[in-house]
């Protein structure tokens, strides 16, 4: 083989090889991501109450529901607690006197919903918060679409409106969502100052919840 | 694994092309014939999203020569530029809102007529200005976290060039090519908040000509 054309041989396969479609994705950070919603007809404004339970459901493998409760649900709960305080919300433990509800539920694993994927994953999940739960509603309501990930490491938290008009054929408005992701560490265990950090920016990027929001 | 595959097997291809090529006599394949094979690196102007000039592109020229120095043919070319972007907070929507880094890519592959004149023909050198005008097919997208959004967009394709064929082998038509170009496609689209309209770049091509 000739020199030049090895040359030509060279050239050809190194130009080619230079060329690819896909970003590097390696370059993007473990870093978590926060998607919030919130439904713009809902009003924030004034006096709010809420309530809150004292517990994170897990969604696990298992057919039984799961919950994160004491010490290990602590931090989580605090964090919504000091961010809700500093929107200008009132915790109540009174279900039936609070104007909101707040609920937070934790992926640790999707194996339960390969197969479960309308309307929404978290469905089916034995044990969801259920509006049952909330008072005398027959369904939930999103206002705005939902585009949620079901990947694991993720937390769910859900906003609810408790003064709409209830019953069997009414819907509960879910009026602000946030959903927190890549909450786990590089050895995948549930890393909670990252987790508490995310709640914070969840807040920081919905100022419509504060008393003192007077944007558009 | 289908990409490797596929990537392989163009590998394979482009490399058995070349070796087979003659290293003496007449190089072309038709006569008055041209043809390039070239790497490119390319510049976006004027692009919010993926301003990152890189080197992952070929661009493929063939055409004729009519009597005596006019050009006419068909390319196809292919580019990537990526662009990392930092952490921020952003608004999706009406109303919802994301906080994420993100790997932004622009994918470029336009087709069509080109046509060319050379200068200066049978020598070492032969200096050329072109023209290139089709279509633009550009797939423009975000990738954050595990998910990505993307839009596929189409557009027309105009790009002016200036280029030399350099034939330094002795009685053999196979060379060097080498080119700058401008280009502007018409694409229009929307990635989350990022809108684009219109893709201008500007670039070189290294190559080989025969």
């Amino acid at each position: 083989m000739s020199m030049k054309k090895l040359f030509y041989a060279a050239i050809a396969v190194l130009a080619f090889s230079a060329c690819r479609e896909n970003p590097d994705l390696s370059d993007l950070s473990n870093d978590y991501l926060v998607f919030t919603s919130y439904d713009k007809e809902a009003d924030f404004q004034g006096e709010k109450t809420y309530f809150m339970p004292d517990s994170v459901m897990v969604i696990g493998d298992r057919e039984t529901p799961e919950y994160w409760t004491g010490e290990t649900a602590a931090p989580i709960l605090r964090a919504y607690e000091a961010n809700m305080t500093a929107c200008g919300f009132t915790r109540v433990t009174d279900k039936s006197l609070a104007q909101f509800g707040l609920q937070s539920s934790y992926v640790e694993s999707i194996s339960y919903f390969t197969n479960y994927h309308d309307p929404y994953w978290w469905y089916g999940y034995p044990g969801y918060w259920e509006y049952g739960y909330w008072g005398d509603w027959g369904g939930w309501y999103y206002p705005y679409p939902v585009v949620y990930s079901y990947s694991v490491g993720s937390l769910l938290t859900e906003m609810v409106d408790l003064r709409s008009p209830q019953g069997g054929d009414r819907k509960l408005p879910v009026v602000w969502t946030s959903f927190l992701s890549g909450l786990l560490t590089a050895s995948s265990s549930f890393n909670m100052q990252l987790t508490v950090e995310a709640i914070d920016q969840s807040f920081e990027q919905s100022p419509y919840l504060d008393n003192q929001y007077t944007g558009n | 694994m289908k990409n490797i595959k596929t990537k392989i097997l163009g590998l394979a291809a482009i490399a058995a092309v070349s070796l087979a090529l003659p290293s003496t006599g007449h190089a072309q394949i038709i006569q008055n014939g041209y043809v390039n094979v070239d790497w490119q690196f390319n510049a976006p102007l004027s692009n919010d999203f993926a301003s990152k000039a890189s080197g992952w592109g070929m661009n493929f020229e063939g055409g004729y020569y009519f009597p005596n120095n006019f050009g006419l043919g068909a390319f196809l070319a292919y580019h990537t530029n990526n662009e990392y972007i930092p952490r921020s907070t952003f608004p999706v929507g009406g109303t919802s809102s994301l906080t994420t880094d993100q790997q932004h890519s622009v994918f470029q592959l336009p087709f069509g007529a080109s046509g060319r004149y050379r200068f200066m023909s049978g020598g070492l050198l032969e200096p050329y200005v072109g023209m290139k005008l089709g279509a633009n097919y550009a797939r423009i997208s975000s990738d954050f976290y595990v998910l990505q959004a993307y839009e596929k967009t189409w557009g027309f394709y105009m790009s002016p060039e200036v280029g030399l064929n350099a034939f330094p082998f002795e009685g053999s038509r196979i060379g060097f090519h080498a080119a700058l170009y401008y280009s502007y496609a018409t694409n229009k689209g929307s990635v989350l908040h990022y809108h684009i309209d219109g893709l201008n770049n500007f670039g070189f091509r290294i190559g080989i000509s025969f």
